[in-house]
């Protein structure tokens, strides 16, 4: 069977060529790339999501008839008070596959193996894509007018402890109940912290892995 | 997150990423499509890709180099076959879900109360709405599953001549349906008429029609109550023109044609 990339033979080089196209494509689908997928991913992350809160963070699609509608058609999402990806529908088979693709992309022997391929093309390496959209939440998260920098100083107290309950925080960073509330709640939207069994919050299993992310901002 | 984002941009990014990902386009990933395959096969048919440096690289994607080439399960590989077969159904309005049907009261069925039915349909506006989104004419939304199919039509002409390929085909898609009971009937009267013998059909068959693999797509009926299955069949060159439907225990499965549109025009463009 022939490609349509047009094969010259069985050189490495056109392999790389290959390799080159192949690994671009699964760059592109990554949600700190594409602002449709991270859309997408945000809403399949959490299950369903307010329509208000989408409505600010991503107005570009959600506040518009036309794209909204063409959305729900394209990819299966149903927007009512809450936004969430219908079942068994093209959105939600896209969001497991960009899953895997920044499980792939996470591990070093594979960034290595392709940078090794492509290095003229990525002197840097193959980034690592699963650390690159722990980044664009949390830079999105302190960017977010209102609460943005309360939350992140929540989340680097919440990191600092390991695991807080909600009066911990309020004594140890002396923010009002209702601002609390709305940093915990953009916290849990980006997925940045998990909420315990017993009330209290932990960092995400991601910013345990990446911590340097939130050191940065 | 929120800043002055060009949708339609974005958009067409996302289609060409989904589209150069697909085996018309890229032999990784029709490598990974059609396996599993003998190593041999894959030697000469994909040489760049058994060089020790390429072969590392899909060893981390999730292929298995043995006598035999094969994804391994809840590999990377394995996701990517799935996600190829989902985007070549999205990119032609042949995506099938179930949706679920809320009566709010309980309703009969053969004999069993249920509030909600489990029934079958198809996203059949994906290119028509991409296409308002991005003010674009709906045939210039890439359709992977056309790419791939010319591709495979074509080279399977140069294997059995094209008469027999257009001869079974047009057969096949000149019909919606096929209870169990014809499919065997027709797949005779098909290969008199083609004038194929019977290994070399069993083998264009097996190439594009189906090959006795079958996946379960969806469950159909009551909560309580099954009334079937939906079953994708597929070939090794997965142009998987059949779907398979069962209607509960006692009842005749029927074979269902799709891409039917689009492997019309594919045999039309391919051997113009």
């Amino acid at each position: 069977m022939a490609s349509g990339g047009g094969r010259s033979g069985g050189s490495v080089s056109e392999f790389s060529k290959q390799l080159s196209n192949f690994v671009n494509a699964l760059m592109h689908l990554a949600p700190s790339r594409n602002y449709i997928t991270q859309f997408l991913y945000i809403v399949k992350m959490n299950g369903s999501v307010d329509y208000r809160i989408l409505e600010e963070a991503y107005a570009d699609i959600v506040k518009d008839e036309r794209t909204r509608e063409a959305f729900a058609k394209a990819f299966g999402i149903s927007f009512t008070d809450k936004v969430s990806l219908e079942s068994e529908k093209y959105g939600w088979f896209l969001t497991e596959f960009i899953g895997k693709v920044l499980k792939l992309f996470e591990d070093p022997e594979f960034r290595s193996k392709v940078g090794a391929l492509l290095r003229d093309e990525y002197p840097q390496g193959i980034p690592n894509l699963a650390e690159e959209w722990l980044d664009v939440r949390v830079k999105g998260l302190s960017s977010e007018p209102t609460y943005g920098e309360s939350a992140i100083k929540v989340l680097k107290e919440i990191m600092r402890v390991g695991r807080a309950k909600m009066e911990e925080l309020e004594k140890a960073l002396g923010l009002g109940r209702g601002v609390l509330i709305e940093c915990l709640r953009l916290l849990d939207l980006y997925k940045l912290v998990a909420k315990d069994y017993d009330g209290s919050y932990k960092p995400a299993d991601d910013l345990r892995k990446y911590p340097g992310v939130v050191e940065r901002v | 997150m929120n800043e002055s984002t060009n949708v339609k941009e974005h958009m067409l990014n996302l289609i060409n990423a989904l589209a150069n990902l697909s085996p018309s386009r890229n032999i990784i990933s029709q490598l990974i499509l059609l396996l599993p395959e003998d190593l041999a096969v894959v030697e000469h048919s994909y040489p760049e890709a058994t060089s020790p440096d390429a072969k590392g690289i899909l060893e981390s994607l999730g292929v298995k180099f043995g006598e035999k080439v094969e994804r391994i399960n809840d590999s990377f590989a394995e996701a990517l076959h799935k996600h190829i077969h989902k985007t070549f159904d999205w990119l032609d309005d042949e995506c099938l879900y179930v949706k679920w049907i809320y009566h709010g009261y309980p309703v009969r069925r053969d004999g069993y109360y249920t509030t909600y039915d489990v029934v079958k349909d198809k996203m059949s506006e994906v290119r028509s709405s991409l296409a308002k989104l991005m003010d674009v004419h709906v045939n210039s939304i890439p359709n992977p599953y056309l790419e791939w199919a010319k591709l495979v039509l074509k080279k399977l002409s140069t294997l059995h001549g094209k008469d027999k390929i257009i001869g079974l085909l047009k057969a096949l898609l000149a019909r919606d349906t096929f209870k169990d009971k014809d499919w065997q009937l027709f797949l005779n009267e098909v290969r008199t008429r083609i004038g194929a013998d019977p290994a070399e059909f069993e083998g264009i068959l097996r190439f594009i029609i189906i090959m006795g693999e079958r996946e379960h797509l969806h469950r159909k009926g009551s909560r309580r109550h099954s009334e079937g299955d939906i079953h994708l069949e597929h070939a090794k060159y997965h142009l998987d023109p059949l779907l398979y439907e069962t209607y509960g225990t006692g009842y005749e499965g029927k074979y269902i044609v799709r891409h039917k549109e689009t492997l019309i025009r594919a045999l039309e463009e391919a051997f113009a």
